[in-house]
């Protein structure tokens, strides 16, 4: 299918009559117009989705219903009319369509009001003359024939498409239409199955006799009450495996951070766990610090005190030393027990008596009469000193050797901590990392665990089924209406039986080959070392090869542009291939049509190189590629692209409601 | 017995309803012109037309 040319007037900012004639050759497919922003790219855009399906996309602000150029409509009068109209000149299979619609736009009632619009078809075989018109009430058919409207999506593309295209919910929906699938999944869906009571085989079910024969109701409502547990089975198992896909991936990526961040893992862990040590050793040396100053400030004196003490003793050595003696006792103390006149003991001191005589004579062992209780006192003292004076060196020597110890630890350990410091620095924290696998892997072991569950109960239930449908066969084969019914159901399950085989290998071979036709153009476009993978929703996915595991890999908005581009391309690509059901000699033809591309402002985003090798790939592909490009973007594509332009046409921007589109010189 | 009965999955009319049913879905994917019910009540009546027929 090859869009001819363009016909407009007055839509949007497009006032007047514009034509714009498009390359149909097939060595020169590519149509290029530029135009900066708000110069009419994505009205010129919008005019095919109007003129075939009857919708527009323009932003909420800027009156998206008013299809009329707004100097007319403002020049327009009570009772005046104006006309919008676009009109398409398709070529498809050797036949030219004409499609044009229009919309009138009158003045009333102080406003201008836009009517209903109205579309026309014509065709002419290629070579011939003379248009022949297409009935109204096929047209709207016709064109969905053509170009359908579901898959419009993947021919018209404007920015924000082209950004979200490999993950957007429609996607799959499409993906089937555009590869010819979509036959095969309606198929499926209108046969059905005995539980959906608008489908066929629901239908026939539902319309077998059963009436007076309880079992067999009582066999087909646990038939289908299995049926639809069964269902609900597929449903989680499907849901787990997606989720379990999704966590291993998510492993694999945690495993290689963890394995690229082994030593700086065990680095974090050893500053910890110097952090501690450093912690406790500094604790340790205040308290030895404590200690050492306590006993210093406790036994200095008398250890310097000592050389003094031994002098001393020396000097005392001759002297005599009376042990007689009360010891400690002082010549006054004596005096105040006589003039109190009682003893310590209770005994009354008379002057004269045995008692205070006795008392009074203990004089003479003390000083002044005698020094030799002072001297043995004396000595003793220095005997006490001396022993103190033996442990407080060795004490104060262990301390300060303790002291040392610890400095000596605790600065190693800094050190170490700091060269750790250095080296860890800006790098991730390990642990969260670990934190993270242990939950991943729990959480797998859990969904494991689902699943295998799941697929027992799945197991029973194909017992169930089969077991029920034994006693559900042998009930209701009694009646000839049934049986001729049966044998309808039979003809319907095989049928479907074999289309859903059918899907399924065509399906998987369909996405096996997508993947690689969008390997092969992601490589022409992307220069590194990641792989496009693509599920079975078709979400596209990067992934880069660590050792020798596979994981999803960050996207910039660059290489989510050129994943998208290699994506459009493989699909636009594979649509051109035939695809073929066979039911005994018979070949059914399930293709699509090769369809073109129009793009709206295609590269923004991607980058200079990006844009160039896009560029290369496009034209090879799509069978006609028509692409509104801004000048800067078009300063990186032209070198690679020219010589496949067989049209190009530039717009220009006179006010903010009219623009211009002119063939480009160049 | 009716004839229908003898007439348990016959090849060629397995693959003629095959085929019926395909261009059915082929047809109205392009032309989007019947409903889901419409659809199922014609691909009914392809299986049981083709039962009915003589060959």
């Amino acid at each position: 299918m090859l869009i001819k040319s363009l016909y407009i007037k007055n839509f949007r900012q497009f006032k007047g009559e514009t034509t714009v004639e498009f390359a149909c050759d097939k060595e020169k497919n590519v149509t290029i117009i530029l135009g900066d922003n708000t110069y009419g790219k994505t009205t010129l855009l919008q005019t095919f989705n109007w003129c075939l399906y009857d919708f527009v996309v323009f932003d909420k602000d800027s009156n998206p219903d008013m299809l009329l150029n707004l100097e007319l409509a403002s020049q327009m009068k009570y009772g005046s009319r104006d006309i919008v109209e676009v009109k398409i000149v398709l070529i498809h299979k050797k036949t030219e369509y004409t499609i044009s619609r229009t919309q009138e736009y009158i003045w009333t009632e102080h406003k201008v009001r836009g009517e209903k619009s109205k579309v026309t078809m014509s065709y002419k075989l290629l070579g011939s003359d003379g248009q022949t018109d297409i009935r109204d009430q096929y047209i709207e058919k016709m064109i969905n024939e053509i170009l359908p409207r579901n898959l419009s999506n993947f021919f018209f593309f404007d920015t924000e498409r082209v950004r979200g295209v490999s993950n957007r919910q429609d996607v799959s929906e499409s993906v089937k239409g555009l590869l010819g699938l979509t036959v095969l999944d309606n198929a499926i869906k209108h046969l059905g199955s005995k539980t959906a009571k608008t489908t066929v085989l629901g239908k026939l079910y539902s319309s077998m006799d059963n009436e007076g024969d309880q079992k067999a109701t009582e066999a087909l409502e646990r038939i289908n009450s299995t049926q639809q547990r069964k269902a609900a089975i597929a449903e989680r198992l499907e849901s787990l495996r997606t989720q379990i896909t999704d966590y291993e991936a998510e492993k694999a990526r945690v495993d290689h951070i963890l394995a690229e961040g082994k030593s700086t893992a065990s680095l974090q862990e050893r500053s910890l766990t110097l952090e501690r040590l450093i912690s406790r050793e500094t604790n340790a040396l205040e308290q030895t610090y404590s200690k050492f100053i306590q006993e210093f400030n406790n036994g200095t004196v008398t250890f310097f005190a000592k050389p003094l003490m031994i002098r001393a003793l020396d000097f005392m050595k001759d002297a005599k030393v009376d042990d007689k003696g009360i010891k400690d006792m002082t010549a006054q103390s004596i005096v105040d027990i006589i003039n109190r006149g009682r003893c310590i003991c209770g005994i009354e001191l008379v002057e004269g008596s045995t008692e205070y005589e006795n008392v009074l004579r203990e004089l003479d062992f003390l000083p002044p009469q005698s020094i030799g209780t002072s001297i043995r006192n004396f000595k003793e003292k220095i005997e006490m000193y001396d022993a103190t004076n033996r442990n407080y060196f060795t004490n104060l020597k262990s301390r300060y050797e303790e002291i040392l110890r610890l400095k000596t630890n605790i600065q190693e350990w800094q050190d170490e901590a700091d060269e750790i410091k250095r080296k860890i620095e800006g790098k991730e924290d390990m642990k969260k990392y670990s934190l993270k696998l242990s939950d991943v892997k729990t959480r797998l072991k859990e969904l494991n665990e689902k699943r295998e569950h799941l697929i027992r109960e799945d197991e029973g239930c194909n017992n169930d089924i089969e077991r029920f449908q034994k006693v559900y066969d042998s009930l209701v084969a009694v009646s000839s209406k049934n049986k001729s019914i049966m044998t309808y159901i039979r003809y319907a399950e095989e049928i479907l039986a074999w289309i859903t085989k059918t899907y399924k290998e065509k399906e998987s071979d369909i996405r096996e080959r997508l993947e690689e036709k969008v390997n092969e153009i992601f490589n022409k476009i992307y220069h590194g070392h990641r792989r496009v993978s693509i599920n079975e929703k078709y979400y596209v996915t990067l992934l880069a090869m660590v050792g020798e595991k596979e994981i999803a890999s960050g996207e910039s908005e660059g290489l989510n542009r050129v994943k998208n581009f290699a994506f459009i391309a493989g699909l636009v690509e594979l649509a051109k291939e035939k695809i073929i059901a066979i039911a005994g000699e018979n070949k059914i033809d399930l293709s699509s049509e090769p369809y073109p591309l129009v793009m709206d402002a295609p590269f923004s985003n991607a980058d200079a190189t990006h844009t160039t090798n896009i560029s290369k790939v496009l034209p090879e592909v799509a069978e006609q590629v028509i692409m509104f490009v801004m000048e800067k973007d078009w300063r990186y594509a032209e070198p690679v692209m020219a010589y496949r332009v067989g049209s190009q046409w530039i717009l220009d921007k006179i006010t903010d409601t009219y623009s211009i589109l002119k063939r480009s010189d160049s | 017995m009716s004839e229908i009965e003898n007439k348990l999955l016959d090849e060629k009319r397995l693959t003629a309803m095959k085929v019926n049913i395909l261009e059915l879905e082929i047809e109205n994917l392009k032309t989007r012109d019947k409903t889901n019910d419409e659809m199922v009540e014609l691909i009914r009546k392809i299986i049981s037309d083709e039962l009915k027929k003589n060959y």
